[in-house]
């Protein structure tokens, strides 16, 4: 078990070396046959998967685990910035849900990407995400966390815009990538700001600079220095990375449009990974989080916000993934709420349900669209159930699963919810209940469109292969089960729950004796349900077609809001149109003007200092020689001047 | 008075400044050519000044500037073979018609 706690950098280090491998494929004839690229991609992220496992028991059997590892990587004299891993509970988590996902996904991408031109460029990125994901998991201190943050951004961008000769793809992969900066700007500033803050601390310890472990007292410190307002703003600008990355609100516009990417990019990236990098950094700066009261209060605000938005705004899409997307978007809500209120542990096992869960509804949706020949729009399925009964079923259990009924989601969306009621949040609790009936409601939605009724469609169906039903099947065990494993109530065989495993400060054990919010909850998601069913299962849908109409009639104007996303893209678009541009426009006049003009002159001068000058090369021996008689004789007259008066 | 080491220091001196002026003010390459010519005896003129007042045993200066003569004999018909070749394609003598070595 030492050993595999020791060698925790083989993990990361493999892919990078797959990803290398296949760059430079050309030369050591990778691209020869595709199953060298699946071989090398998955067999890197299957050895550290089993070190992940061993890690996950290993942590689990020693209560505490705190394996850091740090080499020095940059000395300037007062500053010493340092890479290395570090494993607990936390980080042994993440391995086990980042590294089986992804291995999945890499084989359920064979039989996506089989007929894609770009097969080995496809893997190449996506074992360059893996890489940059786990690295980013096992960091030990902020830089090197903000690294590897960017490489998954930048990973993130060349898969959503893979398929680069679309324009609407280019688009979005700059969408994702500009939004993303905007957010990476706001943690860049906070992490230099708390550095800036805290310096004497660090100088003073032995501790490596910025390490998350010492990361509350440092904060502290700051506090101290800066003053709340200030830490406040500090705090505020570290959660900024994590709202764009996890695309909240009002950084969530780029999330949707992300789906552009190959489905697989979008279960394994826009849903259960990459995305989770957000509630990730927030739990690993929570010590700094938790010192300022105001920012943990936006936090929950702005979770619970999004969670309400997106959910609505995924009621009336009809594109299958754009509307697991904003769901991706309303759960990532629910993790920051969690994180907001200070449940850290139910946040954190949301995040670890619904990695498995979502990714498995993605990786349907791309089953679906694979086998209709990329049709998209939920308007043109339906009946898909009896031509492909395993997607079906798989589909359903996730969605059971994400709308909280009796699958894993029921029990982390159970904790969520259990915790906003404890700590007397009862305006976010209401949200989040109404949110847990949307969410019920459209994925209801979505299945019944998709799955039930007759096809009405026109592409021509072919059957889902193996290599890619199989991953499904195997997805829908952890989206089952992983919620009530962890859910405490295993205690008497040994298995112990989540909020024992991975939590911040001292363990909490609730009991949950209280029955009354589980049953609400989930009365409330059947209302969902039955909804969705009273709407879209075509075998009732006759009973009300006439008071139907009139309930559309009425809520047009809702329909329209939500349609056009509550109109975030538009307000975006205008205020680039009409504020930042006339402005950025303003300033490049500066720009052409004074510092082009300063370089300009630069040049112009030298050009015709060199003209004067070429002047006197004219050719002629004679004043050559006069030049160099005088020359020589002004050096002797100047020797004589230094050296003998 | 009796002649001195200097005596022929300021002899050579004088002819070097000769040849340099000659050099610079003429026009023609053959008077140029001459002047050159000027100056290398110049510094045979202090070789042999030196050898006489510095090393007698050895008489090194000397066949320095035996060495020198021969070597300018060398180039003064290089240096003509030269200028006969431009000769033929510029028909002139005048330095100042050959100024095309320039940037």
């Amino acid at each position: 078990m030492e050993f595999f706690i020791n060698n925790v950098w083989i993990i990361p280090a493999l892919p990078l070396w797959s990803f290398l491998s296949i760059l430079f494929g050309r030369a050591l004839n990778v691209y020869e046959n595709k199953y060298i690229s699946l071989a090398l991609t998955a067999g890197s992220t299957f050895i550290g998967f089993i070190f992940s496992i061993f890690i996950l028991f290993y942590c689990i059997n020693n209560a505490g685990t705190n394996h850091q590892y740090d080499i020095l990587w940059l000395d300037t004299r007062d500053l010493k910035f340092s890479i290395g891993w570090l494993v607990d509970n936390l980080a042994a988590m993440m391995l086990v849900v980042v590294t089986s996902i992804s291995l999945l996904i890499q084989v359920y991408s064979h039989g996506y990407m089989e007929q894609d031109k770009g097969y080995h460029r496809f893997f190449a990125y996506l074992v360059l995400f893996n890489f940059s994901m786990l690295a980013l998991v096992l960091s030990t201190n902020l830089f090197q966390a903000y690294i590897f943050w960017e490489l998954v951004g930048v990973s993130s961008y060349l898969l959503i815009g893979f398929w680069f000769n679309r324009p609407s793809a280019a688009q979005a992969a700059k969408k994702a990538f500009i939004i993303n900066r905007i957010g990476d700007f706001g943690l860049l500033v906070g992490i230099l700001a708390l550095l800036f803050y805290s310096l004497n601390w660090w100088a003073n310890s032995q501790n490596t600079l910025l390490e998350f472990a010492t990361l509350g007292q440092a904060g502290s410190l700051a506090l101290v220095n800066a003053g709340p307002v200030l830490f406040g703003f500090l705090t505020l600008g570290l959660l900024l990375g994590p709202i764009a990355k996890s695309a909240q609100i009002p950084l969530h516009t780029w999330l949707a449009d992300a789906m552009e990417g190959p489905t697989p990019i979008s279960a394994l990236i826009h849903a259960a990974t990459m995305v989770a990098a957000g509630v990730y950094l927030i739990a690993r700066l929570y010590p700094v989080f938790e010192l300022s009261p105001q920012t943990m209060t936006i936090m929950a605000w702005v979770g619970g916000a999004t969670a309400f938005v997106a959910a609505t705004i995924a009621i009336t899409q009809t594109d299958i993934k754009k509307c697991l997307a904003y769901s991706t978007c309303s759960q990532l809500g629910y993790m920051i709420l969690a994180m907001g209120i200070g449940a850290y542990s139910a946040g954190l096992f949301h995040l670890m349900t619904h990695a498995y869960f979502k990714a498995m509804l993605f990786l349907c949706s791309g089953a679906v669209i694979h086998s209709l020949a990329d049709q998209q729009n939920m308007k043109y399925m339906g009946g898909l159930r009896k031509k492909m009964p395993i997607v079906a079923y798989t589909y359903l259990i996730g969605t059971l699963a994400i709308s909280g009924l009796l699958f894993s989601g029921f029990w982390s969306k159970e904790a969520i919810l259990s915790s906003l009621y404890t700590q007397g949040e009862n305006l976010l609790l209401v949200i989040a209940l109404i949110t847990a009936f949307m969410t019920a409601y459209y994925m209801f939605r979505s299945y019944f469109m998709t799955f039930e009724g007759e096809y009405r469609g026109h592409a021509r169906f072919h059957k889902p292969s193996k290599v890619m039903t199989m991953p499904l099947i195997i997805l829908a065990v952890p989206s089952a089960i992983t919620g009530f494993i962890f859910s405490g109530n295993l205690n008497l065989i040994g298995i112990k729950s989540f909020d024992s495993f991975v939590f911040y400060g001292h363990a909490l054990h609730e009991a949950h004796t209280d029955l009354f919010l589980p049953i609400c909850s989930l009365i409330i998601a059947l209302l969902g349900f039955l909804l969705a069913g009273i709407i879209y299962w075509d075998k009732l849908k006759s009973l009300y077609c006439n008071c139907f109409d009139a309930i559309q009639r009425y809520t047009i104007p809702l329909y329209r809001l939500s349609v056009n996303k509550w109109y975030f893209d538009d307000f975006y678009n205008l205020l680039i149109k009409y504020l930042i541009l006339p402005i950025s426009e303003f300033i490049s006049i500066f720009d052409k003007y004074i510092i082009d003009g300063f370089v300009n002159l630069c040049g112009i001068s030298t050009l015709y200092k060199g003209k004067a000058i070429s002047l006197l090369q004219n050719g002629n021996v004679q004043t050559y020689l006069v030049t160099a008689l005088l020359s020589f004789i002004a050096v002797i007259i100047l020797i004589f001047l230094i050296f003998i008066i | 008075m009796e002649l001195g080491l200097v005596h022929y220091l300021i002899l050579a001196a004088i002819l070097f400044c000769i040849g340099i002026l000659g050099v610079i003010i003429s026009r023609n390459i053959i008077k140029i050519l001459i002047s050159i010519e000027i100056m290398l005896n110049a510094v045979n003129i202090n070789f042999a000044a030196f050898a006489n007042f510095g090393d007698l045993d050895e008489a090194k200066g000397q066949v320095f500037a035996i060495f020198i003569m021969a070597v300018a004999a060398a180039e003064i018909a290089l240096g003509l073979a030269i200028l006969i070749a431009c000769y033929n394609n510029r028909h002139s003598v005048d330095i100042e018609d050959y100024t095309s070595l320039k940037g």
